[in-house]
């Protein structure tokens, strides 16, 4: 699985640098985390794929695809593989496993709502982002908030994986996207390890 | 008060009657649009007065928008005035009438909806509020330019789809029950127009 990830993700020193902005950061971002063709491969092809609504109104509106292509199928391996656990753990310098993911696309209309049924158990969120273009007045941003104050943002970002110390209080949404996203689709491949 | 605030077509007995008549039945839930509601030369005054106060900007997961505090906080005469009229016991009764659903007491603040503003699916519901209130004063609006009004339709208390949009109108009154089935939205602003209304509940 090595070949799909940017190989500086396996030196020693910029995953150290990288742990210690996340100590400080409770969240991290990394850029061109996939190889730029893995990305390619991956990425392009979703821009176009079929689209099935996913909604209860009063929580959520997104949308999910109808097929997924291959290289994001292995994506999906490579988040419940070993060698992703120990890059997760240690970033977050804490013993961590894969526990669930999945394939989200936003586009104009969609969110998520803060509500009771929605929560989820406290982890690290992992999102790897398989946008192409995304203008960020837009928004579609995931926001971490504990008594309605916002803690973290992780904007849209072409080829980055972004992690997120979510504890008990901590809850996330995705904010509604508005029609400067234009046919634009923000792809979101998300996990959680805890 | 009503004499001076709400137009002549409203205020009468059998008039009265027809909107009690229509309330309960109206879908998805009980509601009604009261056009040309308000004396148009107070209510023009009351959209110049309300256009110089302050709007604080809000954001959460469920909106976006500019909202004034209480208008019952604010020292403008007008504002004042109209909310004086709006809380009275004869406004509360004539709502009551009409609603067939007892309240006492009214809050109101102003609220400014821009381009990409919006508020998504919620009922409404909290402590005491019987009735929730929409006084339009937008001017220009049309289908294309969003910021409607939207009703769902539910099933088991639970909003499945819209059934019902209301562009925004100038001297637009909106009532609707407050209840499990009152889900409803405003639909994102697309336009640089702004969404101008006072707006709040009923209480009983």
């Amino acid at each position: 699985m090595a070949e799909l990830i940017h190989p500086q993700y396996f030196l020693k020193h910029v995953l150290l640098a990288a742990a210690q902005q996340f100590a400080k950061n409770k969240s991290i971002q990394l850029h061109q985390f996939l190889l730029p063709e893995t990305y390619k491969k991956a990425a392009l092809p979703l821009q176009r794929a079929a689209l099935r609504e996913h909604y209860l109104p009063d929580q959520y509106h997104c949308h999910e695809l109808k097929t997924i292509p291959m290289v994001v199928k292995q994506l999906q391996r490579w988040l419940k593989s070993k060698e992703a656990a120990t890059l997760v753990s240690t970033l977050v310098q804490k013993k961590v496993s894969f526990k669930e993911s999945c394939l989200c696309v936003y586009v104009h209309k969609d969110y998520t709502l803060l509500h009771d049924k929605n929560k989820e158990p406290p982890g690290y969120d992992v999102i790897i982002d398989l946008t192409t273009h995304w203008d960020q007045r837009a928004c579609g941003h995931h926001s971490y908030v504990r008594n309605g104050q916002e803690l973290v943002r992780v904007s849209p970002d072409p080829n980055t994986l972004a992690i997120v110390h979510r504890p008990a209080p901590v809850m996330k949404f995705v904010k509604y996207v508005n029609y400067h996203a234009g046919k634009d689709r923000r792809i979101a491949l998300e996990a959680r390890f805890a | 008060m009503i004499k001076a605030w709400v137009h002549p077509e409203y205020r009468d007995d059998p008039a009265r009657k027809t909107l009690a008549r229509t309330f309960p039945s109206a879908k998805p839930f009980p509601h009604m649009v009261l056009h040309e509601f308000f004396s148009p030369v107070r209510i023009k005054r009351v959209r110049e007065e309300l256009l110089k106060q302050s709007f604080a900007f809000k954001e959460s997961d469920l909106f976006r928008f500019h909202q004034t505090a209480d208008v019952s906080t604010l020292s403008n005469k007008t504002l004042q005035e109209f909310f004086q009229f709006f809380s009275s016991k004869e406004f509360c009764s004539y709502i009551s009438t009409i609603t067939k659903t007892k309240v006492n007491k009214a809050d109101m603040s102003g609220f400014i909806y821009s381009s990409t503003d919006h508020l998504l699916p919620h009922d409404d519901r909290l402590e005491g509020r019987r009735i929730a209130y929409v006084v339009n004063l937008s001017q220009g609006f049309t289908r294309k330019d969003g910021g409607a009004l939207s009703f769902f339709e539910t099933k088991r208390n639970r909003p499945l789809r819209i059934v019902r949009s209301f562009t925004p109108a100038f001297n637009t009154l909106f009532l609707f029950k407050v209840s499990p089935k009152s889900f409803h939205q405003v639909d994102e602003v697309l336009t640089d127009k702004k969404r101008l209304s006072l707006a709040g509940w009923f209480y009983g």
